[in-house]
């Protein structure tokens, strides 16, 4: 039962790529990569050396500010290099001595149901898990108002990890890691939000689970029902201020690997070092799950996997929202779950006059929207840019009900003002599907940022908004 | 890096410059885009304007090869005309603007000869495509800022300009005979009209495109099928034609009846191919109906209480018109000022 059923949305089905069911241990990288981000706070101090040696596990900076946390170390191994800082923060490199062996946690405890919640809190905190509030973060809002807390298993984007892999021989660590959650929010609500096939794979779960009061939501893997803020809006009857972040508005939202990593660094002191991680997408030779360490350099997994007739362009997480790796300089973050590779495809011989026995479209003018056919990926543009002709297609799939191919008009022609605020400009969540499906061509959702960071430098936007919208 | 383009190379070379958007276009079309997504979004709906456009051509295919077979070869040189005629205006467009040739006018050049009655004169045919283009579109700002519908303003303007031409002589399908009307001037006159078979198979009189009613039933459907046209104007606009004139029939004999009504003149191919068109139709979904019924409203006044018989082309330009202030008036209820 979900309290506010989704609108607009589109289902990406069938598209060719998808990872594997199974799982391999990619073993220990060469050396690792870790990014310590500037914050918002003067630059973190990094704690070790040139040289040093460090442990797996062991804390290598402090970040302070908004969203504290710690910086572990993945490998152990010699500090190679601690990079300048940049814009986005300064890059340390870890060599690796070749010794897998990951030491557990300082204070690691023996049962955590019976220690305070204090404990459970400095245990996530040295294991390095970040953006649970506690009471040593000062993030968006503290641990006393999280008033949910939700487990996301709802794979709505074009490429999703395998949740069949992710819970392989791990439900009883789910269980363990919703006792967990309860221990650190004890006044919060604890939901599943589910779709159809996940459901399935969760029913053991469920009913190992069935004495608790946990909300279980079945909502449509129609993307983009996964993001935060909208898993919100489904379980929540409290609403959320128009632009507001779903854990600023009391919903706290995890996958399964979060709620894992929150559970192994509890229950056994395992700091979070390694991670599983998707590759997906027709650019990779093969595409397994790989168990492998935080930080390790995208070079040494594409020389692996990565199919040789590129180019290919490799993106984290999520082909409409994720940022763009380098292959050669990249290396994989602690929050990345799936790696994907599509193809930079520069030009299709008569492409607008094909059947489309492979191409997704929101319009259904292509062979696929009748045939359960198996889609392309590729980062080719699909036409050229064209003034709007109002076709309506931004306005259908738009998950928060806005008009952005209005909006897009108010900024190109520079009206930004009270009016754009008016028609909820401050509500547009980034999903991107306005780009997606645009027919013109038009990076419709990069104008409605455009719009939004005006608005916030005016002052025209609330507080809340006017905090994202500068990041 | 990529290797230059065809249109790339030839921009290099100054006095060639303002044909490299002529050039783009048919790189375009042959090669496919060049161009990759910058970011987030990493890939993109396949969906683009000239397969948009060309799902609109298949849509009016039906209609036009049914002009084709029934009034002969004029029929193709009148269509073969609009497009060049047209053509050189929407080139001489894109040369000055720098800028690649405009899909939409691949559907304009087609459908403006498809309202006109098949005996029109070819250069007749010429001067409407120009006036339409030039004035329904290029002064606008091009595709995507014009108010009217360029193929209507065109006719609009030969119906004026040429009046008899345009409403006098309607010729019999595979015949070269001209009758002086056609099923709706005989209704308003009082006479018998073809049955219903006849004028759904294009048996009877009428514009090239509107004779073939079975064909623009389909090509209606498959547009609305998929989502090129929106399916709020055109069933609003029937819907209102149909119970309107219900009404109206029982209360006065000079109303023709609903289906009367909805397989006569150029309802059926105004509703589902020109009033859809989005640029000219309103953006709020609200505004959509409100369109449609206006529309409907306005078709059967004119049908009934005008010197002419056919009422959707005014209609709709008419309409046209209104379509800012409905939408003005749309987002006005949906996003209410905040009270002070």
């Amino acid at each position: 039962m979900s309290r506010h059923r989704l609108v607009g949305g589109y289902a990406f089905r069938h598209f060719a790529g998808q990872p594997q069911p199974t799982i391999e241990d990619f073993g220990l990288p060469e050396r690792v990569v870790i990014t310590i981000p500037r914050g918002t706070s003067p630059a973190p101090e990094v704690l070790v050396r040139r040289g040093a040696h460090v442990r797996a596990g062991q804390l290598i900076a402090e970040v302070l500010g908004a969203d504290r946390r710690c910086i572990i170390s993945p490998i152990s191994g010699t500090v190679a290099e601690t990079g300048p800082q940049g814009p986005d923060g300064r890059d340390v490199t870890i060599a690796s001595d070749g010794s897998p062996a990951c030491p557990p946690l300082e204070g690691v405890i023996k049962d955590w149901r019976t220690e305070p919640r204090e404990r459970l809190e400095d245990l996530l905190y040295a294991a390095g898990v970040a953006g649970m509030p506690t009471r040593l973060t000062t993030a968006a809002v503290g641990p006393e108002d999280v008033r949910h807390v939700v487990l996301n298993v709802v794979a709505a984007e074009v490429y999703d990890p395998s949740v069949a892999v992710l819970l392989d021989g791990r439900r009883d660590h789910l269980a363990q890691a919703i006792g967990i959650l309860r221990a650190l929010y004890p006044r919060s609500a604890l939901h599943f939000a589910f779709d159809q096939r996940s459901g399935r794979l969760l029913d053991p779960v469920r009913e190992a689970l069935s004495g608790e009061s946990i909300g279980w939501h079945r909502l449509p893997a129609r993307y983009p029902q996964q993001m935060e803020a909208l898993l919100h809006d489904a379980i929540s009857e409290h609403p959320r201020a128009p632009g507001a972040s779903a854990l600023e508005a009391g919903t706290l939202v995890l996958d399964l690997q979060k709620a894992f990593a929150v559970r192994d660094a509890v229950a056994d002191g395992l700091p979070a070092v390694s991670r599983i991680v998707a590759l997906c997408g027709p650019g990779f030779a093969r595409r397994p799950h790989l168990r492998l360490r935080v930080g390790t350099p995208l070079a040494e997994v594409t020389r692996r996997f990565l199919r040789q007739d590129g180019p290919y362009r490799i993106v984290e997480d999520s082909l409409l929202r994720g940022r763009t790796l380098d292959g050669e300089g990249g290396a994989v973050g602690p929050s990345c779950s799936a790696l994907i590779a599509v193809p930079e495809l520069a030009f299709e011989f008569l492409g607008f006059a094909r059947p489309g026995l492979h191409s997704d479209s929101y319009s259904r003018t292509f062979a696929t929207s009748f045939l359960p056919l198996a889609k392309s990926a590729d980062t080719n543009l699909h036409g050229e840019p064209r003034p709007c002709i109002g076709c309506g297609f931004c306005e259908s799939v738009c998950p928060e009900g806005l008009m952005p191919h209005l909006l897009h008009r108010y900024v190109q022609r520079d009206f930004v003002d009270e009016t754009l605020v008016r028609f909820g400009i401050q509500r547009c969540l980034d999903c991107n599907l306005c780009s997606y499906v645009c027919t013109s061509k038009i990076d419709v959702a990069a104008l409605l940022r455009t719009g939004r960071r005006r608005l916030a430098a005016e002052g025209l936007l609330g507080p809340a908004r006017a905090a994202g919208a500068s990041a | 890096m990529k290797a230059p383009s065809i249109s790339e190379r030839v921009a290099r070379i100054r006095i060639l410059r303002p044909f490299v958007g002529i050039l783009q276009t048919v790189e375009g079309i042959v090669l496919g885009s060049r161009e990759l997504t910058p970011g987030a979004p990493h890939i993109l709906d396949h969906i683009e304007m000239k397969r948009y456009m060309a799902v609109v051509i298949l849509a009016l295919a039906p209609s036009t090869v049914a002009a084709v077979v029934f009034f002969g070869l004029h029929a193709l040189a009148m269509i073969a005309v609009s497009y060049v005629a047209g053509g050189i205006v929407e080139v001489a467009f894109a040369l000055i603007r720098r800028k690649e040739i405009e899909e939409g006018f691949f559907v304009t050049g087609l459908i403006f000869p498809l309202v006109l009655p098949p005996t029109t004169p070819l250069w007749v045919v010429a001067v409407g495509v120009v006036f339409g283009v030039f004035f329904g579109k290029e002064v606008f700002g091009g595709t995507g800022r014009n108010i009217f519908n360029p193929a209507l303003v065109g006719r609009l303007f030969v119906t004026i300009a040429f009046p008899a031409m345009m409403s006098s002589s309607w010729q019999l399908p595979f015949t070269d005979a001209v009758s002086t009307a056609t099923p709706l001037a005989l209704f308003k006159a009082g006479q018998d009209m073809p049955p219903l078979r006849d004028l759904l198979l294009g048996m009877a009189p009428g514009s090239m495109g509107e004779t073939f009613r079975v064909g623009v039933i389909a090509g209606g459907l498959l547009l609305i099928a998929t989502r090129v046209a929106n399916w709020r104007v055109p069933v609003t606009y029937l819907a209102t034609v149909a119970l309107g004139s219900l009404v109206a029939s029982r209360l006065s004999p000079a109303v023709a009846p609903p289906l009367v009504q909805l397989a006569t003149g150029g309802l059926l191919f105004g509703s589902l191919f020109m009033a859809t068109d989005p640029v000219t139709s309103p953006l709020t979904r609200g505004g959509k109906y409100v369109f449609g019924v206006c529309c409907g409203l306005v078709t059967l006044l004119i049908r009934t209480r005008s010197g002419y018989t056919e009422g959707v082309m005014f209609s709709i330009v008419f309409m046209n018109a209104f379509v800012p202030l409905i939408d003005h008036f749309v987002l006005a209820a949906k996003y209410p000022r905040a009270k002070k």
